[in-house]
């Protein structure tokens, strides 16, 4: 994950404030409810882009996610409604609006990639977790319509400022490759740089390199049967259950709350514990159950303070 | 008025000596009363509860605490009330303990309770026998509860719960887990019986505040949840009534 600093996103100093406390409670409720979760929309425009104003504060999870999200918004004191089930719910704290998007327009998902190429940068003090700036190109392409014409500007902001990895882009272009061909070609006419190569095989992947070899309709074709393969997802999946498990009931750890996340070889933990010698037995359990993986391990160690004030009931 | 601090899942394990000492010997003043809602342990084992014990050792009002799940994973339950009460903890299960605080009598009730879930997600006692003793360990420790409650005898009537009696204290946790966490019967033996405040522990993602749909305040004061060492709590008027004082003689349906 890189690291840079986002420019200012709002106007009044007023603003400004509210803003950057309600993004700080959204913030919090995210971090806490363990859910995986980027930032898009202005937020991440301005902060990989141009610095542009934004009134209110996008958040990308997966669909299974939304509901937690909307939970933790509603746990931090956000007014929340599920207004479409389909892509969008929202939370709403002093006037600020968060739009929790589980599906971008052209069927765009947080897919495991995408979180795993996320990038932290520092924003008034605080670290947000922002998807790449390849990604947010692609959503962004998507997006863009006759009434939302400054998605295409935000794009191409994005290739101007933005260090891009071509090979991503082009991988991750395959959702509207005439879109994002468009954007590149369209970026070029605007003095904005952009590799020849990528230009050349988003046309190959568009146009392909000679005429289609076989006339014979694809519905006569008989395919192969494949071998049925447990998905990496589901794999993982059983992973995590198997470790969770094994935390549990290790009677070194015990802990019942720690957040397992797979990459590849990787396995993120997160979470709280009370003691430095209980995270440090999670990293030994964790290593003896999946040897082979690289462990980081974010566990927070919780410290406590006296309450400052007495609740009264009556 | 008295104050009460409160606090649950502080699992100890022996590494936490004098982790909440300093905490403990600063309620001397600020409290009458500290009441423990369970998981006192990380492994249920009874060297991790002298730890606690003596982190307690220095604090001059009475403590009342009872065991959470943790607490009995070692099957070590017995013992681990034994040495907590040979610290002048007044460790109790299915049980009420009276302590006197500025002449008003406080009644203190402690139940472990169990899951078994809420409206629309409910375990019942139906088909193969762990479904079975699951749902009628749930059931049980309500009856338990219900009938320690209106026994109970007390200026101030407060309930402690290692879990849930509400739904509302658990907003933050994942939905599937809501059955482990808790049950609504535990909430209507309270509200049947009557009682001033409930505390409970058990839910670390949970929410700090609920009420049990008869209106009686219920906190979560899970050491996760409240971030603090324990949380104070002034109880203003005695006597919350339940169903049955709010209409005497009618044998409230849910009772």
């Amino acid at each position: 994950m890189s690291m840079r600093a986002i420019k200012s996103t709002t106007e009044s100093p007023e603003m400004v404030d509210r803003f950057d406390r309600v993004l700080s409670d959204a913030i919090e409720a995210l971090e806490e409810s363990g859910i995986k979760y980027a930032f898009i929309g202005g937020i991440a425009s301005g902060g990989l882009g141009r610095p542009r104003t934004t009134r209110d504060i996008d958040v990308f999870v997966r669909p299974e996610d939304a509901e937690s999200c909307l939970r933790a918004l509603t746990k931090h004191g956000f007014r929340t409604e599920h207004t479409d089930p389909n892509w969008l719910y929202k939370g709403f704290k002093e006037n600020i609006m968060v739009d929790v998007i589980f599906k971008s327009k052209g069927d765009i998902y947080l897919d495991s990639e995408m979180y795993q190429r996320m990038i932290t940068a520092e924003f008034h003090g605080k670290q947000v977790r922002l998807v790449a700036p390849e990604d947010l190109i692609i959503i962004k392409v998507i997006a863009h319509g006759e009434v939302t014409p400054g998605h295409w500007h935000d794009a191409l902001a994005l290739l101007l400022h933005a260090n891009i990895d071509w090979e991503y882009l082009i991988r991750r272009a395959r959702r509207a490759p005439r879109r994002v061909l468009s954007l590149l070609i369209y970026a070029q006419s605007n003095d904005v740089w952009v590799p020849k190569h990528a230009i050349d095989r988003l046309y190959r992947i568009v146009f392909g390199d000679s005429p289609p070899k076989s006339s014979v309709s694809e519905a006569f074709v008989v395919k192969k049967p494949q071998l049925r393969v447990i998905s990496r997802g589901k794999h993982n999946e059983t992973l995590v259950a198997k470790l969770r498990e094994c935390f549990a009931e290790d009677p070194r750890v015990h802990e019942l709350d720690i957040q397992i996340e797979i990459f590849d070889n990787k396995l993120i933990l997160r979470g709280e514990v009370l003691t430095v010698d209980r995270r440090e037995a999670i990293t030994e359990v964790a290593k003896e159950v999946f040897p082979a993986y690289e462990i980081e391990n974010q566990i927070r160690v919780s410290s406590l303070r006296e309450p400052s004030e007495v609740e009264e009931i009556r | 008025m008295i104050r009460v601090a409160a606090v649950g899942d502080v699992h100890y394990d022996r590494g936490c000596r004098n982790r909440l000492k300093y905490f403990f010997e600063a309620l001397n003043g600020r409290a009458d009363l500290l009441v423990l809602t369970g998981d006192l342990t990380k492994s249920g084992l009874t060297e991790e509860a002298e730890v606690l014990a003596d982190d307690l050792r220095g604090i001059s009002v009475p403590v009342v605490a009872i065991l959470g799940n943790h607490d009995y994973h070692q099957d070590q339950q017995q013992q681990i009330h034994e040495v907590l009460r040979a610290a002048n903890i007044l460790s109790i299960e299915g049980d009420s303990t009276v302590v006197e605080v500025h002449g008003k009598r406080v009644a203190v009730v402690g139940v472990k309770g169990f899951g078994g879930g809420f409206g629309g997600g409910c375990c019942t006692e139906f088909g193969e026998p762990e479904t079975k003793a699951f749902a009628r360990h749930a059931k049980n420790q309500a009856d338990l509860l219900r009938e320690c409650v209106q026994k109970a005898e007390g200026d101030y009537k407060i309930v402690l719960l290692h879990y849930s009696p509400v739904e509302s204290t658990l907003l933050g946790e994942r939905r599937e887990l809501y059955p482990f966490l808790g049950s609504y019967l535990l909430a209507n033996a309270i509200d049947c019986a009557g009682a001033d405040i409930v505390f409970h522990g058990h839910s670390h993602f949970g929410t700090e505040r609920g009420t049990t749909p008869g209106g009686i305040p219920v906190r979560n004061v899970a050491q996760m949840v409240i971030r603090h060492a324990y949380n104070i709590y002034s109880l203003v008027e005695a006597g919350h009534p339940g169903y049955e004082d709010l209409r005497p003689g009618q044998n409230h349906s849910l009772c």
